[in-house]
């Protein structure tokens, strides 16, 4: 007779993945605000795929926009299988801070679980604050969940600041990903999705030092190779 | 970090201490083709029953991570030296005698100085295998394909054998709980009620966690000694965190506690270490996906049936490392002796001359690794002296990728 397992309900370890889409109306100039509804699209396919390669991490999707203010996109963490994309538009200011801070709110645990994989925030932008966008982070690194996560910037078009960025990522090694046309942008996001998301459902332990209360300059998940971008602006593609 | 609870103590003959565990490699690990990075170790009897006391039970969890690709032979070396500093720590007269129940418990643990000694034998013995193993031009070519980087290595390479270390020692008068990174120790009363005798670090979230291989390490240990009393458990249960992390929450998780519990109470400690197997590999692969290993220690007053450890152990599903094969060295020895008394061919002699004599170099290596001979005595090294007089530690290790 075979026994019952001991303990209760077993479960994947969740793994929250975040847009943060900039939906200020410099967005919409040139297309970029369609270009990132087109990656996001592309994308989905591919991040599904590699979900499904770790079937022990439950990958838990949502979006947030920012401009006057910020909103919700997608509200609830849905699983990446019943993830569906629904086009963004632009308009507006660029309130970074109020984003932070709302998706702060949800890196406290509770809501997360202290069991849950790293989560994934993807900040994609063309500009610059216009909130207080240092108070934002220090609220989103006020919870263990924010400071744990594995923060990615992407940087739509040249206009980027890419000095806030890199406070939002706060790890020297890793740099915004510069996005300077539709094709880059595709395979930033693309990258994000697979690569990234990957390397965060991976179990693997980190060793370290717990008692340095401001970590900024290496990631608790083993960031995947960036790809290679070309370093000189390519006047006849690069049209952001 | 070191907490003592002051229960009057009472020796408790009528009850025998009874050990047994199992680990099983992750169902994540099984699909990437890596080892089993857990290890476990209990004295005496293993790997079958353990059996009276004292009785130390010791757990391990390598990391894993690219940068840590020798961590399992980390967590073998810790649950070994565990084993082996503790049984030189439980011999000494002061934990032997009934005098322990007026002890001041401080002064009791604090010159043994554990942790320390954990960490910094840990460290000699990882240390001397880095210089007797050094990395291949193949291994360093892996891991530029992973972003590890080589100059963080060489700089620090105890990472690369990075692992956690939980240990639980019973003796006729205190149970003591020592535990160093993640993973979970559960006590659970005649009641099925859990408790856990040391805290939940709140840090370790995220897959990080405070580790063996970080400097001054032994800092983060946590230490607790409690007196054997009426109340003291029934069941301890020791636990990798590829256990915890299989579940929604802790109340779901805890539940192994009674389960347990019911479970050796209605069909014996035998049953249940046939059916461990089962029941970890199936928590691992709708779980968590990683390694998974529990070691039991179970308060009986009535005989245990005899208890074999399992027909199939789990390592032989994983591809052995040469510094495995060296643990083995006697075993397979024994097996070739074996065979050879039933009058194998000239071949098989051949052959077995060759590879014993690799092995018994191998096994003379895994000695050479030992710590050194025991170090309890009343005059501790300076360099061991207690933390107050040092500076606080700045120091972080990361992932220099």
């Amino acid at each position: 007779m075979a026994d019952r397992r001991p303990g209760g309900a077993l479960s994947t370890r969740p793994l929250h993945f975040i847009w943060l889409c900039d939906c200020s109306g410099s967005m919409a100039v040139d297309g970029k605000i369609q270009s990132l509804n087109n990656a996001i699209q592309q994308a989905l396919p591919l991040m599904r795929k590699a979900a499904e390669d770790n079937p022990n991490a439950q990958v838990l999707v949502r979006a947030l926009r920012f401009s006057d203010g910020a909103q919700w996109h997608v509200s609830q963490p849905t699983p990446v299988e019943q993830f569906h994309w629904t086009d963004l538009h632009a308009d507006g200011v660029t309130d970074m801070g109020k984003a932070l801070s709302m998706v702060a709110e949800q890196m406290q645990i509770p809501p997360m679980s202290d069991r849950a994989l790293p989560p994934v925030l993807v900040m994609i932008t063309d500009g610059q604050p216009t909130d207080d966008f240092n108070r934002g982070l220090r609220e989103l690194m006020a919870q263990p969940w924010g400071k744990k996560a594995v923060r990615i910037a992407i940087a739509v078009g040249q206009q980027a600041d890419y000095e806030i960025l890199q406070k939002f990522i706060g790890n020297i090694e890793l740099k915004p990903l510069s996005a300077n046309n539709p094709d880059a942008l595709v395979n930033r996001i693309k990258w994000v999705s697979t690569a990234v998301l990957k390397a965060a459902s991976a179990p693997a332990s980190q060793a370290q030092r717990l008692d340095d209360g401001q970590r900024d300059s290496a990631s608790n998940v083993p960031i995947p190779a960036v790809p290679p971008e070309k370093t000189a602006i390519d006047p006849v593609n690069d049209v952001w | 970090m070191v907490q003592l609870s002051r229960i009057q103590p009472m020796q408790q003959h009528d009850a025998e201490w009874h050990c047994v565990g199992q680990t099983s490699r992750g169902a994540s690990h099984q699909r990437h083709q890596t080892p089993n990075q857990d290890a476990i170790r209990w004295f005496p009897g293993y790997p079958k029953l353990g059996r009276g006391t004292p009785l130390i039970l010791a757990v391990s969890d390598g990391h894993g991570s690219p940068k840590s690709f020798r961590s399992d032979l980390g967590a073998q070396f810790a649950v070994r030296l565990a084993e082996k500093i503790l049984k030189e720590a439980l011999a000494i007269p002061q934990l032997q005698s009934s005098e322990i129940q007026t002890a001041d418990f401080d002064a009791l643990l604090e010159p043994l100085q554990l942790p320390q000694r954990l960490v910094r034998t840990w460290s000699e013995v990882v240390s001397r295998h880095w210089q007797q193993h050094p990395v291949t031009s193949a291994e360093w070519a892996e891991l530029a394909k992973q972003q590890v980087s080589r100059q963080a290595i060489e700089t620090d390479p105890a990472v690369v054998y990075g692992a956690t270390l939980l240990v639980v020692a019973v003796t006729d008068w205190f149970i003591l709980y020592m535990q160093l990174g993640d993973g979970d120790i559960l006590a659970v009363d005649s009641q099925g009620e859990v408790s856990r005798p040391l805290r939940r670090d709140d840090r370790l979230i995220a897959n990080e966690t405070t580790s063996l291989c970080t400097s001054e390490g032994w800092r983060e240990f946590q230490i607790k000694l409690v007196p054997l009393a009426q109340q003291s458990p029934e069941l301890i249960l020791v636990a990798t965190d590829g256990y915890a992390n299989s579940y929604p929450t802790e109340a779901e998780f805890i539940k192994i506690g009674p389960d347990y519990l019911n479970l050796i109470q209605q069909q014996q400690l035998a049953h249940v270490v046939e059916h461990l197997p089962e029941f970890l590999a199936e928590t691992s692969r709708e779980g968590s996906g990683d390694d998974i290993t529990i070691g039991l220690i179970y308060r009986s007053s009535q005989p245990t049936a005899p208890v074999q450890p399992p027909e199939k152990p789990e390592k032989s599903e994983e591809p052995e490392k040469p510094e495995m094969r060296r643990s083995n060295a006697l075993g397979l020895t024994t097996l070739a002796l074996t065979l050879l008394s039933f009058g194998c061919n000239g071949w098989l002699w051949n052959h077995w001359k060759q590879t014993n004599s690799k092995l018994i170099e191998l096994q003379k290596t895994v000695e050479a690794l030992q710590p050194k001979p025991s170090e309890f005595n009343q005059n501790q090294p300076a360099e061991n002296q207690p933390a107050e007089n040092q500076p606080s530690p700045t120091s972080v290790y990361r992932d220099e990728r």
